[in-house]
């Protein structure tokens, strides 16, 4: 079989339907309703949940006795939370600031640290709805 | 044997693209990305590995890829950390994928098409790789953003790598 296309060109009738796949696809991962009522902030260290915050307030993060972030939730636009201080080298979660959205989520990588919303019973589940992950 | 290098001129062609395409992989870390991510980039450099795929068969291609990834991450620096690993099994998964959709389509799917569909490609094993380490489903929440971004990025690499395919005899 010949391993290469001669004159291929920029854009075919095909393309559209790609595209429009790929996005489609892409959306699906999300369009399972995510604006719940926020129920207080998950704090997940390696993969499990280590601490659930329910009232405002600033909080420190520690993994084994060793001081992670601190992070601060309070109750403005239904419960919203950053992250203040981290060890991590880059702070790019504490450059991300107050998240609002149900959805979103904070994720440190150096750190191995997920924030996300808790939220109601029958909205999202448990193990979706975040958004942006730094490093 | 890999296709597209039996003479001196398709390897010397080899040496340029890597080059070319290891050199913008180098200076898209300068570049702003909108989204904070581990190595996020735009992909410009992806349009070589594209042109390869096309005029030069899956070999070329793989051989971009990963000659780009790897001397891209020397130089920046990141050789094996998580960005490099990411960004290496990504490019490499797609350029399969896109080179099987090509071939099985036989033209009837252009450069922006493979190009876009790449970037899906690219960006879902990048996340997947990462939900897998995070033991944690959320980080696909980002796949929307990354494909929106992928189908620019990937139609102007559509358009540079059609450009190329014009011009270089």
């Amino acid at each position: 079989m010949k391993n290469r296309i001669d004159n291929l060109k920029l854009f075919e009738k095909y393309d559209l339907l790609v595209i429009i796949l790929v996005l489609i696809l892409s959306f699906s991962f999300v369009l399972d309703g995510g604006r719940n009522l926020k129920k207080g902030v998950v704090v997940e260290i390696n993969g499990k949940p280590a601490y659930i915050f329910t009232k405002p307030g600033v909080y420190r993060i520690e993994n084994d006795g060793r001081w992670l972030m601190d992070i601060e939730y309070d109750e403005k636009y239904g419960g919203r939370v950053r992250v203040v201080k981290s060890s991590c080298k880059l702070k790019i979660c504490v450059r991300k600031g107050w998240i609002t959205d149900p959805r979103d989520s904070i994720v440190c990588v150096p750190n191995k640290v997920i924030i996300y919303f808790k939220v109601g019973k029958n909205r999202v589940k448990f193990d979706e709805g975040v958004d942006i992950y730094t490093w | 044997m890999v296709k597209g290098y039996k003479d001196n001129e398709n390897l010397k062609l080899i040496i340029v693209l890597i080059s070319l395409s290891a050199t913008v992989n180098f200076l898209e870390n300068f570049v702003p990305f909108p989204i904070p991510v581990p190595g996020g980039k735009w992909g410009f450099s992806n349009a070589f590995v594209l042109y390869a795929i096309v005029n030069g068969g899956l070999g070329m291609g793989l051989l971009i890829a990963v000659g780009k990834s790897v001397i891209g991450a020397i130089l920046s620096g990141r050789f094996f950390s998580l960005p490099f690993i990411l960004g290496i099994s990504g490019v490499s998964i797609s350029t399969i994928v896109v080179y099987l959709v090509l071939m099985l389509t036989r033209g009837r799917v252009g450069y922006v098409g493979l190009s876009v569909l790449g970037a899906f490609v690219n960006n879902l094993i990048q996340l997947s790789i990462l939900v897998f380490l995070l033991k944690n489903r959320f980080v696909l929440y980002q796949l929307p953003y990354f494909s929106i971004l992928g189908t620019v990025s990937g139609t102007v690499n559509a358009f540079i790598a059609y450009e190329m395919g014009r011009r270089i005899p």
